[in-house]
């Protein structure tokens, strides 16, 4: 009996400690491949794939879909995003497909589903693997060169982000047990618009409800940061050294 | 005065008690189904209605993704197919059936609970005639009759609720009672469990409905359960029997669908084995009980005529999905049916050039368990380029590529040799001259493409880019002579 108290209370120790030292803080990661650190390739204009982003609510009874809230979670987002790229000076050209188009032009569909689906092709490595794109690892092939918005951007951007919503009563129950936070990840994956390479990887990840209800507040800075990390826009080398003073 | 010296007990009593009536709810949940089987009146309640608006969510997220295959010729005759299913069918609250095709290479169908039934194109393009499309059709129709999306998706919800009381009560057992419920609810391999949960490669279709109805989605891959999917095929026998469909179709269908051309992401009801063995079994024994003649036939023939396009389409999508011999296969069926069409000849062409390296049907070694586990385990840690680099640098992978580049060569030169119009035979051949760093003759091949493309191909810039590349890199002398011919291969 002795030995199985002391068992139990080992577990239940193992278990929270496992899970507060497992748990997901804020984060922010990049991985940058040598051609973009060299400034063989740099990234002044991009043009956004829309990509997948939902939102799910986790309740006491599994989970539920929030159709709703991820489309307009989805807009804030891309919005966001387009913002504090123009703010690092890269140039935003129509997205690959505008959801007007989406509904009226089945070939147009069928070229995001294609790239889509070259960029799924890599994405199972990409996604266990980011590091190795400094090793140039990650190609779609030149297949991306098929959207229009190709031809007008130095990057496609690939944009996936999903995150988990609490219900009140799971929030309560996660007072007394220890469950997954309230979290979001965002991925923006720049890839070379007429070669395919995969440039760039953004990982942002966030904690609590205000990735939900100000997306601004929550990913803002850290996107304006891993912009100047990651060299694009106006932190290339060929951008600093045009803003560079001439010697008199 | 003693002093016990046996510390003092390190859960209160009432924490042991909840322990244990934690365990005994989880365990009473897990075994017993919680499902009351058909239902003539289904009574909704609010989980029920909110299952029924993710249904149709799902339904506008697919027509808004392009997901849904739109030619009026493909719709109109899946829904003459389902209708006739339906004849003797009831109106049902909260349900209005539609049949489509939907865009996804895995060899799939489903339901959910509002009556879309969906099948996808790589389905559409193993069946052989109309009779094995109307089986399908008729299973998937029982689900939505039966209400077994509901079912179990109420069964589902009290199950998390067991979980998170079990959790409450141990603070450690959440993973283990969440796994315990998705291999007792889902039947399905921890791998297959992971895959799902993280949502890798499920599929495109059920990729897009992001965590919309988690309950049917998942269902729709690895099933409901053994007793709903018992009653989906003795339903869908006698529903069948009704339509004048001759109801050995179903065990034919199944036994078309166990097929091992490649490694599957994840293995859907359809095609998982044995129980695809134990199905054509039970089912067979099914439809013998109906009586063998009086029903209509149905030509692969006039079939293949209606799902031509799909089956192009989905070989195509097999292509990108690194469903080379799948898609292979599929291009040498339509050659089989229609042996002089050029357009089928130049897929054939270029499903062998996209082996690259590998062959066109597995070997032994890869048929065995452990070959499968092997190719389970690469899949997911090498890309495609990564395979293919692979397998040239062991001598029967370069070759295999020699044989399936010189296979699509001189079937690329036959078809422009036959119709010089055939402009992507040209494209086909550039491609392949150009992994073969065959660059002036790569070069010749591309402009060719862009002299004879419709000025709105998609393809015309990035061959224009590649021309470009191609051009820069060649030396300044003009380009070699006449590209070869199929006389000159086969000399």
């Amino acid at each position: 009996m002795r030995c199985f108290r002391v068992a139990s209370l080992t577990l239940v120790i193992a278990t929270y400690g496992t899970a507060a030292f497992a748990r997901h803080k804020n984060e922010n990661l990049n991985y940058v491949s040598p051609k973009l650190a060299t400034g063989e390739a740099a990234i002044h204009s991009v043009c956004v794939v829309p990509g997948e982003m939902q939102l799910t609510k986790v309740g006491m009874k599994g989970k539920e879909g929030m159709e709703k809230e991820s489309e307009q979670w989805a807009d804030a987002l891309q919005g966001i995003v387009e913002a504090h790229l123009k703010a690092a000076e890269v140039e935003v050209v129509s997205s690959a497909i505008s959801p007007d188009q989406l509904d009226t032009n089945p070939d147009a569909q069928q070229l995001v589903l294609e790239v889509q689906k070259s960029y799924d092709n890599v994405a199972t490595q990409l996604e266990k693997h980011p590091k190795d794109i400094k090793k140039h690892r990650f190609s779609l092939g030149d297949e991306v060169a098929i959207l229009p918005c190709s031809a007008k951007s130095d990057a496609l951007v690939f944009f996936h982000a999903e995150g988990d919503v609490l219900t009140n009563g799971k929030k309560a129950f996660s007072l007394l047990v220890k469950t997954a936070p309230e979290e979001a990840n965002l991925r923006l994956s720049f890839v070379d618009s007429k070669s395919g390479d995969v440039l760039t990887l953004v990982r942002i990840q966030r904690e609590g409800e205000r990735f939900e209800k100000n997306p601004e507040k929550a990913y803002g800075k850290a996107l304006d940061r891993e912009f100047k990390k990651i060299k694009i826009g106006e932190f290339t080398a060929s951008a600093k050294k045009k803003k560079q003073p001439k010697a008199s | 005065m003693h002093h016990s010296t046996k510390p003092e007990f390190l859960f209160p009593r009432a924490t042991s008690l909840l322990f244990r009536s934690a365990i005994s709810y989880v365990l009473l949940c897990l075994s017993v189904p919680l499902w009351a089987g058909a239902q003539t009146e289904f009574q909704f309640g609010k989980p029920d209605l909110n299952l029924l608006e993710e249904a149709n969510q799902i339904d506008q997220i697919y027509a808004r993704k392009g997901l849904i295959i739109t030619d009026p010729d493909v719709t109109g005759y899946v829904e003459s197919v389902g209708k006739k299913l339906l004849a003797n069918q009831r109106p049902l609250e909260g349900v209005t059936f539609k049949f489509r095709v939907i865009r996804d290479p895995i060899l799939n169908a489903y339901a959910l609970p509002n009556g879309s039934v969906y099948v996808t194109s790589g389905l559409i393009a193993r069946l052989q005639n109309e009779a094995q499309l109307a089986g399908v059709l008729s299973h998937e129709i029982t689900h939505v009759t039966d209400r077994h999306g509901y079912l179990r998706n109420r069964d589902a919800r009290k199950k998390m609720v067991a979980i998170d009381i079990f959790e409450g009560a141990t603070a450690a057992g959440g993973a283990w009672a969440q796994g315990a419920v998705n291999a007792s609810t889902y039947a399905m391999s921890a791998a297959q469990s992971a895959a799902l949960l993280k949502q890798e490669l499920i599929g495109i279709s059920i990729e897009a409905t992001g965590s919309l109805g988690q309950t049917v989605m998942a269902a729709s891959i690895v099933g409901y359960g053994r007793e709903q999917e018992r009653e989906a095929d003795d339903s869908g026998i006698g529903r069948m029997v009704a339509a004048g469909y001759d109801p050995h179709a179903i065990p034919q269908a199944l036994a078309l669908l166990d097929e091992h051309l490649e490694y599957e992401p994840v293995i859907t009801f359809y095609r998982d084995h044995p129980k695809i063995t134990d199905r054509v079994a039970e089912t067979t024994k099914l439809a013998d009980a109906h009586p063998t003649t009086g029903f209509a036939t149905f030509s692969e023939s006039d079939y293949l005529a209606k799902f031509a396009p799909v089956i192009v389409y989905n070989i195509r999508a097999d292509l990108s999905s690194r469903r080379e011999r799948t898609a292979l296969a599929r291009a040498k069926r339509l050659l089989a049916w229609k042996p002089d069409d050029l357009s089928y000849q130049t897929l054939m062409a270029d499903c062998y050039r996209s082996l690259g390296a590998k062959s066109a049907e597995p070997d032994d070694e890869e048929l065995t368990r452990h070959g499968k586990a092997e190719d389970r385990k690469l899949y997911f840690q090498r890309t495609e380029t990564e395979e293919q680099r692979t397998l040239r640098s062991k001598p029967e992978g370069e070759a295999q590529l020699k044989s399936n580049e010189q296979i699509a060569e001189q079937t690329y030169l036959s078809v422009i040799g036959k119709d010089a119009s055939e402009y992507n035979a040209y494209l086909g051949l550039g491609f392949l001259y150009e992994e073969q760093d065959r660059r002036a003759d790569a070069a010749l091949q591309y402009q060719q493409f862009l002299k004879i493309a419709p000025p709105e191909n998609y393809q015309r810039l990035r061959i224009q880019r590649r021309l470009e590349n191609l051009q820069r890199s060649l030396p300044a002398a003009p380009a070699s002579a006449a590209a070869p011919t199929a006389t000159a291969v086969q000399q």
